[in-house]
């Protein structure tokens, strides 16, 4: 399988977080693995990164983040896609099941689709493969 | 007895009686206004039955009472062709009939008498519209107060719904991922990493699962028992079991209960209250100034008011403010903001019939305002 350059992760949960760096690493499928914590950091990072090698082909999006949550990140992120040299292929990223977010997720241009947590190395090669087959 | 056989058997003959016009000294004004008169009686007396059939026919399911409405249509029948008797007897004198007619009538006549007697004290009861708009109003209000209640009560059940969602799904699914982890990685450092995390994630579900049982506790908890408590107890009680917060913060913590000292309450919710409220002004107190806190007491409307004001981070209420109180809301990033206290102050509080709401200002700080009822 192809290995993508650049993930970046936007999730309040440190093991999640961590999960997705390790099983990047065991199974070889990013080369770098970008960690936020928060939406807000996520967004000054994209809003100041240039070159397109620092900017993520995958972003895994929790929803429920502290102050912004996924949803207001990816209204924020309309202002920063344009000027992006890039396209970013989201993926929400969160252990709710509810219809709600399924569905706002399948509404959103920006959203490419719905991790379920809990996260493995099987889920995380799936939607690599699906990044990699359509980019 | 013979004459009562006499008189059925010869019940149509006329014989006997002169007609009424030669009975007596009739004018013609005079025995035409009498036949008229018993005639347009009659008349109107069997329009009347007529009248009241087509009513009962077409509401019978609305009428209460409906034999009494049969019992005035033989009645009124039974008076009408009396009249129509006594204007025949002007040509046919057949008494022996007219004698059965009244009889008849008298008959009809005390039957209604005993079912109106019968039947007055239920009608008595019938509401009047204007009763029936009361009650229909009175209704509406409880009413509307259920389906206030019960909304209440849904979005309480939507809550808890999340937390399943969220807040047990979450640890649960960390537990999951660690354990994959800690089978599919060989590096042994990492496997002892993923050891201590386990312990961690564990830990974070139990206390999770303790949270929910005690929300639920406060749901259910209807019929507390109200003790008089006295806010300055309370408020020291809370300081003391806090005080590594209140020392690590090194905060100022003040109080002004002199309008109202003392307060009718759950002495347990009491305390869940000012602890949630402080530990809440303590954890997000700001990184740059030196916290102060400030409890007061006030009387509104004869209600206690509780405000706790607190000069830390405060919050962007146009932002945050419908999301402030649900369960699984943290806005700092605060490890230990498991977005539940508030949640479970919100709950003690309405649960007792109180409101409890909130002002803020980012960066200036926050007044949370508990109006107990």
């Amino acid at each position: 399988m192809k290995r993508i350059s650049k993930l970046a992760v936007i999730d309040d949960d440190s093991v999640d977080q961590m999960a997705v760096e390790r099983y990047c690493k065991i199974g070889h499928l990013a080369e770098d693995v970008l960690s936020f914590h928060d939406a807000e950091s996520a967004i000054h990072y994209l809003s100041n990164a240039h070159a397109t090698d620092d900017i993520p082909d995958v972003i895994f999006l929790d929803i429920n983040l502290p102050k912004l949550d996924g949803w207001d990140f990816l209204t924020e992120y309309e202002n920063i896609a344009p000027k992006l040299p890039k396209n970013i292929s989201i993926y929400m990223f969160s252990s709710s099941i509810s219809e709600l977010d399924t569905a706002k997720a399948r509404n959103s241009k920006w959203v490419k689709g719905y991790i379920y947590k809990p996260i493995s190395l099987e889920k995380i090669k799936r939607v690599l493969g699906e990044h990699s087959a359509t980019a | 007895m013979e004459e009562v056989l006499e008189f059925f058997s010869n019940l149509f003959q006329a014989e006997n009686w002169p007609p009424r016009w030669y009975c007596g000294k009739w004018t013609s004004f005079h025995g035409w206004l009498y036949i008229f008169s018993n005639l347009a009686i009659w008349a109107a007396y069997f329009a009347i039955p007529l009248i009241i059939f087509i009513f009962i026919t077409k509401r019978r399911r609305d009428i209460p009472f409906l034999r009494i409405f049969w019992l005035f249509i033989a009645f009124i029948l039974a008076c009408g062709t009396t009249h129509l008797m006594d204007a025949t007897l002007f040509y046919y004198p057949a008494y022996r009939l007219s004698a059965l007619i009244l009889f008849i009538c008298a008959l009809v006549s005390w039957a209604t008498i005993i079912g109106l007697v019968k039947v007055l004290p239920h009608a008595l009861k019938l509401k009047t519209p204007a009763q029936l708009e009361n009650i229909i109003y009175s209704r509406t209000k409880e009413l509307q107060v259920a389906s206030i209640n019960l909304e209440k009560q849904n979005s309480q059940l939507r809550d808890f719904a999340q937390i399943t969602s969220h807040n047990l799904r979450a640890p649960v699914s960390n537990l999951i991922t660690l354990l994959d982890l800690y089978k599919i990685d060989n590096n042994q450092k990492n496997k002892n990493d993923y050891l201590v995390k386990l312990d961690e994630a564990a830990d974070k579900l139990m206390q999770t699962i303790n949270d929910l049982s005690e929300a639920v506790k406060i749901n259910s908890n209807k019929d507390l028992i109200r003790d008089t408590n006295r806010f300055e107890t309370v408020l020291n009680e809370t300081v003391k079991s806090l005080s590594a917060l209140v020392d690590k913060y090194n905060a100022e913590i003040t109080s002004d209960f002199s309008q109202c000292p003392t307060i009718e309450y759950p002495t347990a919710y009491l305390q869940s209250i000012f602890l949630n409220l402080l530990s809440n002004a303590l954890k997000y107190s700001s990184p740059t100034r030196r916290a102060t806190i400030h409890f007061k007491t006030t009387i509104v409307d004869g209600k206690t008011v509780l405000k706790c004001e607190d000069n830390g981070q405060g919050i962007d209420l146009a932002k945050y403010g419908n999301k402030m109180f649900r369960l699984n809301k943290t806005f700092h990033g605060n490890d230990d903001a498991r977005g539940l206290g508030l949640f479970i102050t919100k709950n003690q509080v309405e649960a007792m019939g109180g409101t409890i709401t909130v002002e803020s200002e980012p960066d200036k700080g926050s007044t949370f305002i508990i109006n107990f009822s």
